[in-house]
């Protein structure tokens, strides 16, 4: 089977099993893209830009200009860029834009208002780079995937280079298959020649044998405006796609335009297929072009609890409580914000986490416009999942297999390749949450995956440690008769010696032993000086260590964060025993044990500190920062 | 000392749900209310033909079901109301009313329908986990247990029966334990051009009747000696524009119609219904020619007993059949090809409710050997490259 190029020249649109149709709702297809003003703090989480080594390269308290880099890193993660001017006011644990409102690293910045710029090197004559240069502007520009799933675009880019040696199909993603988003839609309309220069530079950096343009047949003007862009030139062409969820998926897509399915777990660009999203094309052609890191994204705004609607360009790192504010959220009782589709996003807890580049909406529907779940009924196996979904799982097996949580039959029954595309729970007729279940499995799966590796990891350490141990404890055995040993031989050298002979030989021996002491003392100077003036890994993360812990210092001392209460997780359960196993089979963290421990006794704890009455502190509330005191001269 | 949870610090205010959000229309409610739907047409039909026996069956089996689900949904503490709030006890209720005798008295129809509802359906775990059929086990238990009153009690279908068999003089059978021979008899008699003028004779010389020339019911119940002898072909042929017969053909017109309505708002799978008339056809015609005497031709074997009824709402049933696509496949092939034999050679007159069930234990079996490859399968990267 070599790779089919003329098949897919010929433009045949081949069929994916499953897929839904649900009502489009896109509403926002003829609203111009705005652009959001700054909002006064921006907050970058810094999880997918730091990485294992990686540095933070601003200090609390420092000025920032846009587009200036705020992250180092290596391998394939992406650095972190400033989107707009001002001042690092803190770098501290806030809460991400994630389903379970958790935590994480993140670098906040206080905006000036002017948007000063920070140098850029634009490059407009990229037809004749280096494809190094290209693909390492586009890695220093920080460009990732817009479409959902934040994967660095430059990695995937060079991953295609290097196993598959050539690219045979480039395909340019605008299908937007999610109800209701219509950010890449508006993309299309708007700036169809500005994505067709991001389509040289790719055929550029790939040279493929095929670009195909794939967009869904629910978008007729973004078809003739892409239409119209590529009028007479040989860069692309236009493959007009059924309207059917999930078209947008990389394999579906994959599928659909070249009939070869790629399973999960390979790279899709490892087998020379690159997929990349409208949006991201865009990003691509302004960092090469234009020398701009990608610090924005364009998103939909939709729903009828909003007093309007729209899609705009924002900022990475604005809240979405700005957005919303901006648009007038009329809020309804329990009011939902969905960030990201109907079909794959999810509910957020709290309004005052930032947008990142994986969000492509912000959605606050009424109950009249999405209703509510109702509860779920058994399952009557009408098979409808299993034929709906893209993946040729058989959902309601999987389900059963995971509400008893049998992993083992869940791996095997192929969670992993599950997409959480949501198809499933869609057309579901007992309203059943079998993606939800699914998203559940795959956290647990993954959870228990690390504890493996983790286990595994400090087993070899213990066993490492033994071996040490056992060497040192010869070694010494060794030393020790070579100790005796000598000791016998002075005391019968001694025995023939004359007492002013003894005292001198005495004398001796203690003047070398001061002289080697002496020696190795210097040598252990010298080994620490070399130790921190060379960045070693270990100095680094311990420098990082530091940054953190003068951040949530910073972010206590301004009331962003609550003071640090672990003394009161530090306690004792009463009533363990042996088969009362609470302990025991704590695989799963706090988050995904669900359900679990309904029927089990309460255990009683002791506290070892004894937590304090909780008093609401003063927070510096309307005070300005002081920089003196938290950054002294 | 109480545990104080140090996490959650203040109300969540914002309406938290699992993606996806949107959700089609199609409940399991709605399903099942247009299956029963579906069903109308064949009710009218019976209604037309067999009197009003099946809607006061309907209304046991109905009244029974709600009372058993209401039982069970108490005693394992769910909620009551949403116990009820799909109507898959409904449906169970009018297959069973379909299967069920149209004279059988009250106590064997609640006996029935309880079995179905408590032993098959609920203590297996309620709706979606039951292995048999309901409604087939619960007319099998009947069946076996009381063979007799099961072959006296059918009425022999007559144009306008409903005149004859209305309300009145059906429930004064099932309820008050009338001799339902009398009321054969006055059906089989009733001539609907005839009816106004001999309406009050027939209602009052009903003792002079002849109980005994009715028994053996059902057509499939009379070829049964003539079958377990090997002479089924000596047995004269019928056209199924006779009067008796029509009735048949109309139930199968009927049942067709509303298959149809069930294949068009895709709740039961075309595929499986078309391999198993074909598969039906095919096995029955080769039988047929092979052993004359013993299995009735085609037209017969799809017209008569409850093949027609079967291959659109039994075998379609999807708790109970296979679950794969594929695998439902198989089964319809199955339950053809076990209906077919169990025609033939068993003891008891019809074999869809055996065949059904007997397919029924298989369905996991059918599950394992027809899973379906997983996604991308075949697929090999190296290959890919090769020029
Ligand atoms: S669609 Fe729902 S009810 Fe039907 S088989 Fe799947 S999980 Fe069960
Ligand atoms: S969510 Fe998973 S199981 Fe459900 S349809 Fe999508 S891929 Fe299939």
């Amino acid at each position: 089977m070599s790779f089919p190029v003329k098949k897919i020249l010929k433009g045949k649109i081949f069929n994916f099993f499953g897929g839904i149709k649900p009502k489009e709702l896109k509403n926002t297809s003829g609203v111009a893209i705005e652009e959001l003003p700054i909002p006064s703090i921006l907050c970058l989480p810094l999880e997918k830009h730091l990485g294992k080594d990686g540095v933070i390269l601003v200090n609390v308290g420092e000025k920032v200009k846009k587009w200036q880099p705020l992250t180092r890193t290596n391998g394939k993660l992406v650095p972190l860029h400033a989107p707009t001017s001002g001042v690092v006011s803190s770098i501290s644990n806030e809460t991400l834009p994630h389903p379970s409102g958790e935590k994480g690293l993140c670098i906040v910045i206080k905006t000036d208002g002017f948007d000063s710029e920070y140098e850029r090197k634009p490059l407009a004559d990229f037809e004749n780079a280096e494809t190094e240069e290209l693909i390492k502007k586009i890695h220093d520009n920080g460009v990732e995937g817009l479409g959902g799933a934040q994967y660095p675009t430059a990695a995937k880019l060079s991953s295609c280079l290097q196993y598959a040696k050539k690219c045979n199909v480039l395909i340019i993603n605008g299908c937007e298959c999610e109800p209701m988003v219509t950010c890449d839609d508006r993309l299309m309309q708007e700036r169809a020649l500005d994505i067709v220069t991001g389509i040289r530079i790719l055929k550029k950096i790939l040279n493929p044998k095929i670009t195909i343009v794939a967009i869904e047949k629910n978008k007729p003007r973004a078809i003739e405006s892409m239409k119209h862009a590529l009028y007479n030139t040989d860069v692309a062409q236009v493959r007009e796609l059924p309207v059917i969820y999930p078209t947008g998926s990389a394999r579906n897509l994959i599928k659909a335009v070249t009939n070869l399915e790629i399973p999960y777990h390979e790279h899709t660009s490892e087998c020379g297929i690159v997929v990349n999203n409208v949006g991201t094309v865009l990003a691509v052609k302004e960092a090469v072009v234009d020398g701009i890191p990608q610090i924005s994204r364009v998103i939909t705004v939709d729903g009828k609890s909003l007093l309007r609607q729209g899609n705009i360009r924002v900022r990475f790192g604005t809240s979405v409580r700005f957005i919303l504010n901006t648009f007038a959220l009329r809020p309804e009782y329990k009011q939902r914000v969905i960030l990201g589709g109907p079909m794959m996003g999810f509910t957020l807890p709290s309004i005052d986490v930032p947008i990142t580049k994986s969000a492509s909406a912000l959605l606050c529907p009424n109950s009249d416009e999405i209703p509510r779940h109702k509860t779920s009924s058994n399952c009557i196996r009408c098979g409808r999942c299993a034929r709906v979904c893209p993946s040729r799982l058989v959902p309601y097996m999987l389900y059963s297999q995971s509400i008893s949580h049998n992993h083992a039959a869940c791996i095997k029954a192929g969670i992993k390749d599950c997409t959480l595309c949501g198809a499933c729970s869609y057309i579901c007729p007992s309203s059943i949450t079998l993606t939800a279940q699914f998203r559940y499995e795959k956290a647990a799966e993954r959870h228990i995956h690390e504890f493996e590796i983790r286990n595994a990891m400090a087993k070899e350490r213990m066993k490492a440690k033994e071996e040490r141990l056992l060497r040192e404890e010869e070694e010494r055995k060794k030393k020790k008769e070579a100790a005796l040993e000598r000791i016998k031989a002075q005391k019968e050298a001694e025995s023939k010696m004359s007492p002013e002979e003894i005292a001198s030989l005495r004398q001796k021996n203690i003047e070398e032993a001061k002289k080697k002491a002496l020696a190795k003392k210097e040598e252990l100077v010298r080994l620490k000086n070399s130790d921190a003036n060379e960045d070693s890994d270990m100095v680094k993360v311990k420098k990082i260590k530091d940054i953190r812990k003068r951040a949530i210092d910073i972010a206590q001392h301004h009331g962003h964060l609550e003071d640090d209460d672990s003394s009161i997780n530090v306690v004792k359960i009463l009533n363990l025993d042996s088969n009362y196993g609470y302990i025991k089979n704590d695989l799963l963290p706090k988050v995904l044990r669900r359900g679990e421990n309904i029927s089990k006794p309460v255990p009683q704890f002791e506290y070892a500190v004894k937590p304090e009455p909780y008093v609401k502190k003063d927070l510096l509330v309307g005070l300005e920062p002081d920089d003196k005191l938290v950054n002294p001269v | 000392m109480e545990i104080q949870t140090t996490e959650s610090t203040g109300r969540q205010v914002l309406g938290l749900q699992n993606a996806p959000f949107l959700k089609t229309s199609m409940s399991t409610r709605i399903i099942m209310l247009i299956v029963l739907l579906s069903l109308v047409p064949a009710v009218l039909v019976q209604i037309y033909f067999f009197g009003m026996g099946i809607v006061v069956q309907f209304v046991i089996c109905a009244l029974t079901s709600i009372i058993m689900e209401s039982i069970v949904a108490f005693l394992r503490k769910r909620s009551i109301l949403h116990t009820l709030s799909d109507f898959s006890y409904l449906v169970t209720a009018l297959l069973l009313a379909f299967t069920l005798p149209q004279l059988l008295p009250w106590y064997y129809t609640v006996i029935a329908t309880s079995f179905a509802i408590i032993v098959v359906k609920s203590v297996f775990g309620g709706l979606g986990n039951n292995i048999f059929n309901p409604a087939m086990a619960g007319f099998i238990f009947v069946v076996i247990s009381c063979p007799q009153v099961m072959t006296n009690t059918f009425i022999i279908p007559n144009e306008g029966a409903f005149n004859v068999a209305n309300l009145r003089n059906v429930t004064q059978v099932i309820f008050n334990g009338q001799n339902p021979e009398i009321l054969r008899a006055q059906v089989l008699r009733y001539d609907k051009y005839q009816y106004q003028k001999t309406n009050s004779k027939v209602s009052q010389d009903k003792s002079n009747i002849n109980v005994d020339s009715f028994t053996g019911a059902t057509y499939l119940e009379k070829i049964k000696s003539f079958r377990k002898s090997g002479n089924l072909h000596e047995v004269s042929g019928h056209s199924f524009l006779d009067n008796e017969y029509l009735a048949y053909l109309a139930l199968a017109v009927a049942y067709s119609l509303g298959g149809l309505i069930l294949c068009i708002f895709k709740i039961i799978i075309k595929r499986m219904v078309i391999t198993f008339f074909l598969a039906f056809a095919g096995i029955q015609y080769v039988m047929h020619l092979w052993y004359p005497g013993v299995f009735m031709n085609v037209t017969d074997g799809l017209l008569f007993g409850g093949t027609m009824l079967g291959a659109f709402y039994i075998i379609t049933d999807p708790v109970t059949n296979a679950g794969t696509s594929k695998g439902r496949i198989y089964f319809a092939v199955l339950v053809a090809f076990l209906i077919v034999m169990i025609r033939g050679y068993g003891s008891y007159s019809d074999a869809v409710a055996f065949a059904v069930m007997l397919a029924n234990g298989c369905a996991p079996l059918i599950d394992k050997l027809t899973s379906r490859r997983s996604y991308g399968v075949n697929f090999s990267k190296e290959e890919l490259h090769h020029e």
